[in-house]
């Protein structure tokens, strides 16, 4: 792919990602710097992309993290199964996918792009890679906590 | 009270269709996590309306709008997707959707667009 197109696809998900996190849950994340998340368990959400672009966003956090966006996006209503939580974060990370390939389909002049259900992933000392995929890593902190975003497009 | 019935995945959409439709003319009676169970909960419950979501396991909302459509052509569908690309806007237009909103929604929004189909 050609880099001035992959840093669109990768801009257009980071306007996604920052516009539905003040949309659904009020919270400004603002770019920062590198950083290791330091509570032990993790959660991560991927979700894939196919047709005019195949790709894929992971999401990442502590668990912490996505408690605090579930409990806000639950109007602040504790959950009865914490299980929920889990399901809170795929939907989160859907609506960045489907808010970032809205986005995709309108700078590229239209073109078919889907969205895979996504897949959620949660434990202690998790680590994701995905080779063979050309990707980006962007590190955003708000008042909710810290998340970073792996963009990667092909 | 009219009848809602919710196609989607996610217990948070679930949740949010109940806080914006219920203590009104709705009672949403009841969620189905994919196509397949809907089209089942469609022949329980009658719905006066449904929101569908695009991007389910088993069956998408593509599938079960037009298979609801096959059903009874007069059936209400709001679909709510996190997409809104023009081609899934005029595929949803031409199975014959009466409505779209994109997630993440205001509860006004989906209240008035529920109002609006059905007259009320």
């Amino acid at each position: 792919m050609q880099q001035e197109k992959f840093s669109e696809l990768v801009m257009l998900t980071r306007k996604a990602f920052e516009e539905i996190c003040m949309e659904l849950v009020s919270c400004e994340f603002s770019p920062c710097e590198r950083f290791i998340l330091e509570y032990p368990y993790k959660t991560a959400v991927i979700i894939g992309m196919t047709g005019s672009v195949n790709g894929r966003i992971h999401l990442e956090c502590d668990l912490e993290t996505a408690a605090k966006i579930a409990l806000t996006m639950n109007f602040g209503e504790r959950f009865d199964n914490p299980n929920d939580v889990y399901a809170y974060m795929a939907e989160f990370a859907n609506m960045i996918g489907g808010r970032a390939t809205t986005y995709m389909s309108e700078k590229f002049l239209g073109g078919e792009i889907r969205l895979t259900p996504p897949a959620i992933f949660s434990g202690k000392s998790l680590g994701i890679l995905t080779p063979n995929i050309p990707s980006q890593i962007v590190y955003y902190s708000g008042n909710l906590g810290r998340f970073f975003i792996d963009i990667g497009y092909k | 009270m009219l009848k809602v019935l919710v196609i989607d995945d996610s217990p948070f959409i679930f949740k949010a269709v109940k806080k914006a439709l219920e203590n009104s003319v709705f009672d949403v009676v009841d969620n189905a996590g994919n196509g397949k169970i809907g089209l089942e909960m469609y022949e329980k419950y009658a719905p006066d309306l449904i929101t569908l979501d695009v991007t389910m396991p088993i069956m998408d909302g593509v599938e079960t709008a037009k298979a609801l459509v096959a059903k009874n052509p007069n059936v209400k569908i709001i679909m709510l997707s996190a997409m809104g690309d023009e081609a899934l806007l005029s595929q949803a237009k031409e199975i014959g959707v009466s409505g779209f909103l994109r997630k993440p929604f205001k509860p006004e929004e989906l209240l008035n667009k529920a109002k609006e189909i059905l007259g009320v």
